[in-house]
């Protein structure tokens, strides 16, 4: 009886240690391609397919709560309509500009032809190109903006390797290489390019106002509603959200504090994470209620329902301290089963003590030796039941199987080592007396 | 003549605490003031901000800082990618001028930038430049409490036109020692971030913390901007302060 005080005393300490593992994806089966890929969207563009959805009646309302959100570091990218459709104010503050390129495109037709003269003005440009993108990685490198510095890197190259040449420099010295064919091709590549871009820029330079409707069929369908009376916004965070719940709650909380009515699998995934800790811990103890009372109402004695009740309380606590000792966190699958095991892990202290009844007092030996071997083989066989849940590819209903596993084979451990013990107790106090 | 002595203790100590307490409002923000814009500056620190990647980056900095804060500049001093690169802000911060050797050129940044976050750091320009309390906030005395173990004035400050853009901060300052220890930092009524200000010495007649710690309560991250050495009422000549010198090795 010491022995196991003591190892329940240690077991509750482990038991008390126990994490809740937040990060849904631990419940895929290792390597899936679909996980792969979303650590890699991470890594190389700074937003994860775990995105919130917000709906607004208004284009100037999604333009308000896309301005609102892009400020926000943990935000990676946002997708709205509002991006595509710039807002009254803007667009008046922009026509004078318009009209002016405009008249500009319209009344300068003749184009110059490109001279060898021209090619140091276009050297130092491009010097000039590869000096901004220098300056950019710099102030980046200080800015820990690393996916900037890496970009820049890719233009400029290491900036560290003294015999490091940039893409730029070495265009330079193509060019300069044969500069009569510089010029050539240059003027070729006008003479194509000019007529397009003036038609675009032409085009482009409209001052008629910019609605929804001047928008692609394409894009209309991606953010409004049939009706047009609903936008779409989508939020996407820079980092993974399952990987850290002080993120997953900062963020949803964020999303909540913009638009109560955010959802997505982020807010989804972090109201289900409090129902089912507020609703499991209620189903726990309703389980635990409910058992002692059918116990009660069953042994008509509230000792001996107490002695069946010690064994699968402690076996729980046995049951969490060694998951926590194995490493095992609870998940939001093996926390559900846990009325489950507090359902199946009751049976063996019932019928031992159901059996101890009919047998009386000083056949504590009997009564373990006969329903023992039969509990004993009941817990075998449901643990393996439980236990094979253990191979399945899909880790949630490994964790599920793991923690059954666990449970029902600790309860009887507790059955069959504590509640002899429990007896023995009880007839010597009743002897004393 | 032990009474006498006990009597005298008692009467200059309560003299001296009703003389801490007559302290006016004004009159304690001049003093933080006071204790905390120093005419000039020459400091080696370090900074340690937080990529955008999660790593950990060590910046070397030596700085140089006139007028009340108003002019600043900051040389890079490692590691070895950023050695030799200049930040030169001027006017309380409203001109920021960047220099780097390797292209030899000095640039302008956008107006705009004196909000921005000082590369990378949860450190804003703003934040960093030496406005004066009293022109910047109206303030009003909150009482009193403890931040880094020490007893502390706690003040609301609001910012006016010609202060930052924050819409709020709570500010705690040494009762004794008039040095801002805490400042929480308020955005359209929500914590945005947080200042701690460890390791207080006494330099050259000034109480200065040689460990700023910034936490960004909204977000996450935290930059810590720690001093090595820094000497004060520096004689600094103004040419140091210019945009010609960012060009001087």
């Amino acid at each position: 009886m010491c022995v196991g005080a003591v190892f329940t005393v240690l077991m509750l300490y482990s038991a008390m240690q126990i994490t809740f593992d937040y990060n849904y994806l631990n419940m895929e089966p290792v390597g899936l391609t679909s996980i792969k890929l979303q650590d890699e969207m991470e890594a190389e563009f700074d937003v994860t397919p775990d995105f919130a959805l917000v709906t607004t009646p208004s284009l100037e309302e999604a333009r308000n709560i896309t301005e609102t959100v892009k400020k926000l570091k943990m935000i990676g990218m946002v997708t709205s309509i509002s991006e595509y459709v710039p807002s009254q104010e803007q667009q008046q503050k922009r026509v004078p500009h318009i009209q002016k390129i405009q008249d500009r495109l319209t009344n300068n037709r003749t184009i110059a032809p490109f001279s060898e003269n021209l090619l140091e003005d276009l050297y130092a440009e491009l010097y000039r190109v590869e000096d901004n993108v220098i300056e950019l990685a710099q102030l980046a490198y200080l800015g820990g903006q690393d996916k900037v510095d890496e970009k820049c890197k890719q233009l400029i190259g290491d900036l560290e390797d003294p015999a490091n040449v940039t893409m730029i420099s070495r265009l330079i010295k193509q060019l300069k290489a044969d500069q009569a064919g510089t010029v050539r091709n240059l003027n070729q590549f006008q003479g194509y390019y000019e007529p397009h871009l003036r038609s675009t820029a032409l085009e482009m330079a409209s001052t008629e106002p910019v609605t929804i409707k001047d928008l692609p069929p394409n894009i209309i369908k991606r953010f409004a509603s049939h009706d047009g009376d609903n936008f779409l916004l989508t939020i996407y965070p820079k980092e993974g959200v399952w990987k850290n719940i002080e993120f997953l709650e900062r963020f949803t909380h964020q999303m909540q504090k913009i638009e109560e009515r955010v959802t997505g699998i982020p807010t989804i995934f972090y109201i289900l994470i409090g129902i089912i800790a507020k609703d499991g811990r209620i189903a726990a103890i309703l389980t635990l209620i409910v058992v002692f009372g059918l116990l009660l109402w069953d042994f008509k004695n509230l000792k001996f329902t107490i002695m069946a009740m010690v064994p699968l309380v402690v076996g729980a606590i046995w049951m969490v301290g060694i998951m926590q000792l194995i490493g095992q966190q609870l998940t939001m699958l093996n926390v559900i089963v846990i009325p489950l095991i507090l359902g199946i892990g009751i049976d063996d202290g019932v019928h031992l003590l159901h059996r101890y009844r009919v047998e009386g007092a000083g056949k504590i030996g009997a009564v373990f030796t006969s329903t023992g071997k039969a509990v004993m083989l009941t817990s075998l066989t449901t643990m393996l039941a439980f236990g094979s849940l253990l191979f399945a590819t899909y880790r949630g209903l490994g964790s599920m199987g793991s923690a059954l596993f666990i449970g029902v084979g600790t309860c009887f451990l507790t059955s069959i080592l504590i509640l002899p013990a429990l007896l023995k107790i009880t007839e010597k106090s009743i002897a004393t007396r | 003549m032990r009474r006498v002595f006990i009597l005298s203790v008692i009467l200059l100590t309560a003299m001296g605490t009703a003389q801490a307490q007559e302290l006016s409002p004004r009159e304690i923000i001049n003093r933080i003031d006071a204790t905390e814009r120093v005419a000039s500056s020459e400091s080696i620190a370090k900074q340690i901000i937080t990529t955008s990647g999660g790593k950990k980056r060590s910046l070397g900095i030596k700085a140089y800082a006139k007028d009340m804060n108003d002019k600043q500049l900051m040389i890079y001093t490692s590691p070895k990618r950023v050695k030799g690169d200049k930040i030169l802000m001027l006017n309380d911060g409203d001109d920021i001028w960047f220099y780097t050797p390797k292209t030899d050129r000095v640039r302008h940044l956008a107006s705009h930038a004196k909000r921005q976050k000082v590369q990378g750091s949860d450190f804003a320009y703003e934040d960093m430049s030496g406005g004066k309390i009293e022109e910047e906030y109206t303030y009003t005395l909150m009482g009193e409490a403890k931040a880094a173990g020490r007893l502390c004035y706690k003040f609301e400050l609001i910012p006016t036109e010609s202060g930052p853009h924050y819409s709020k901060l709570i500010l705690w300052a040494d009762k004794e020692r008039f040095l801002t220890l805490k400042i929480d930092y308020y955005e359209n009524g929500e914590l945005l971030k947080r200042l701690d200000c460890d390791d207080v010495k006494l330099i050259d007649g000034h109480w200065y913390a040689m460990k700023l710690v910034m936490t960004n309560l909204k977000e996450g991250g935290q930059t810590v901007m720690e001093t090595e050495k820094i000497q004060f009422d520096a004689d600094i000549d103004d040419k140091v302060f210019t945009t010609k010198n960012l060009k001087r090795r």
